[in-house]
């Protein structure tokens, strides 16, 4: 299982934050997603089953782009 | 008098640091902000001049993301860093330097520096202190003015988990955040009036810059003001924290505000609000995260760690954060354990990201 926080440009308000949970249901393979307004986003996956740059296409799709990753 | 209006829809984000430049062995501040403009190059983002020659600016520009414009910070204080090493400094964030005289420090060579010495005297000579300031992209007048009164009654909470500045002319000043009541002998300080309509705001800059008071909007030292050529409101409550990692954590939570506040109904006007903010902000000043505060919204008081979870509950998490403790803290244990000379070279080691 594999975890990254990265930051997305595109949300705006709490309706962003439905809108792109909604991207990523019953994406196979992604544990959790976690999104606030500060557009960052947490993510659990099983890189078995799906990959990073597949769960970024779909955030993409939906109109949220990955910016940078957070560093704590 | 027409001021320039920018505003765009998108929350973009910019931030801007100001590092002191200190002896790498002495640790005293030298005025030699020049010579580290000249050896940055070029950068992505600006290297400039700010009040004292021994402080230097760093800013992000316009970025998408509070992440991107870190990113930013972060390869500017690298740049910055290694001209300073060239000239036998080093760079420190902090809200204020813990030996050196402010009164003592060179005006950097900037004739609308020297211009406002001379009209603040002593008031402008004591500002030996740094500040973070944010500036978020607002989509018009209207929504920025409204955002701005519902961010200021949390700014003190901000400025708390924020104190970085427990020394001031080589004693502990007793405050964790001397820099907020240094500002406060500045003309044009603290909360900025109500005002109702972008209008009023407008005929406020209009009279002063007539009196010849200011040569603009940016002389209104306020802790929080619109921005309308930048597009944007600006945030500048907070301290300016030693790690990029601090940094980081209070873009995303002023940020995060924003975006929060930008939602929600035009706060209705109370008397009483600017003087709960007044009470907030020196409360926080003195005891940073310790401080009880007046709650920003409504009867009753509340800690600042009470205070952050509940701007959590709105906003989401902020990684990393401690709402517990803050970076003065740290200069105090080392001070008190070592002396302050050990506090500057902790400051200097924690700044280069």
């Amino acid at each position: 299982m594999r975890t990254e926080t990265l930051q997305v440009t595109g949300i705006r308000c709490e309706r962003c934050v439905l809108r792109l949970g909604k991207a990523l249901e019953d994406h196979d393979g992604l544990e959790l997603a976690n999104a606030n307004l500060m557009g960052v986003v947490t993510l659990r996956y099983d890189e078995e089953r799906t990959s990073l740059q597949a769960l970024l296409v779909k955030m993409s799709n939906a109109g949220f782009r990955a910016s940078d990753p957070v560093r704590p | 008098m027409t001021i320039k209006q920018n505003w765009s829809e998108e929350f973009t984000v910019g931030v801007e640091e100001e590092l002191m430049i200190l002896d790498a062995e002495t640790f005293e501040q030298r005025p030699e902000v020049d010579e580290i403009i000249a050896g940055v190059g070029a950068v992505d983002g600006e290297v400039k001049q700010e009040l004292f020659a021994s402080v230097v600016e760093l800013t992000s520009g316009v970025c998408e993301t509070p992440a991107q414009a870190i990113e930013k910070l972060r390869a500017l204080r690298g740049a910055a860093s290694r001209a300073a090493g060239e000239h036998g400094l080093v760079l420190a964030g902090a809200g204020s330097h813990p030996l050196s005289d402010p009164k003592t420090q060179s005006i950097a060579s900037n004739p609308r520096y020297s211009e406002f010495v001379a009209y603040a005297g002593i008031s402008a000579k004591r500002q030996g202190v740094s500040g973070l300031h944010v500036h978020v992209g607002m989509p018009d007048a209207d929504a920025c003015l409204r955002t701005l009164e519902r961010v200021l009654p949390w700014l003190p909470v901000v400025l708390a988990l924020s104190a970085n500045s427990p020394y001031f002319d080589g004693r502990e000043s007793g405050m964790m955040s001397i820099r907020a009541e240094i500002l406060g002998i500045l003309p044009r300080h603290g909360a900025p009036p109500a005002f109702e309509t972008f209008a009023d705001w407008e005929r406020f800059v209009e009279r002063f810059v007539a009196a010849g008071l200011v040569p603009g909007y940016s002389a209104l030292h306020w802790d929080i003001r619109p921005h309308p050529t930048f597009g944007t409101l600006e945030i500048r409550a907070a301290d300016q924290p030693t790690s990029l990692g601090h940094t980081g954590r209070l873009v995303l939570l002023l940020y995060g505000l924003c975006v929060w506040a930008i939602e929600q109904p035009v706060l209705a006007p109370d008397a009483g609000r600017r003087g709960v903010y007044e009470q907030n902000r020196w409360a926080a000043a003195r005891f940073g995260p310790r401080a009880t505060l007046l709650h920003p919204e409504r009867d009753g008081f509340a800690g600042v760690p009470e205070l952050y979870a509940e701007l959590v509950e709105r906003i989401g998490v902020v990684p990393g954060f401690d709402p517990a403790t803050c970076e003065g803290d740290r200069q105090l244990a080392v001070g008190r354990a070592e002396g302050l000379r050990a506090v500057c070279a902790d400051l200097a080691a924690r700044s280069v990201p």
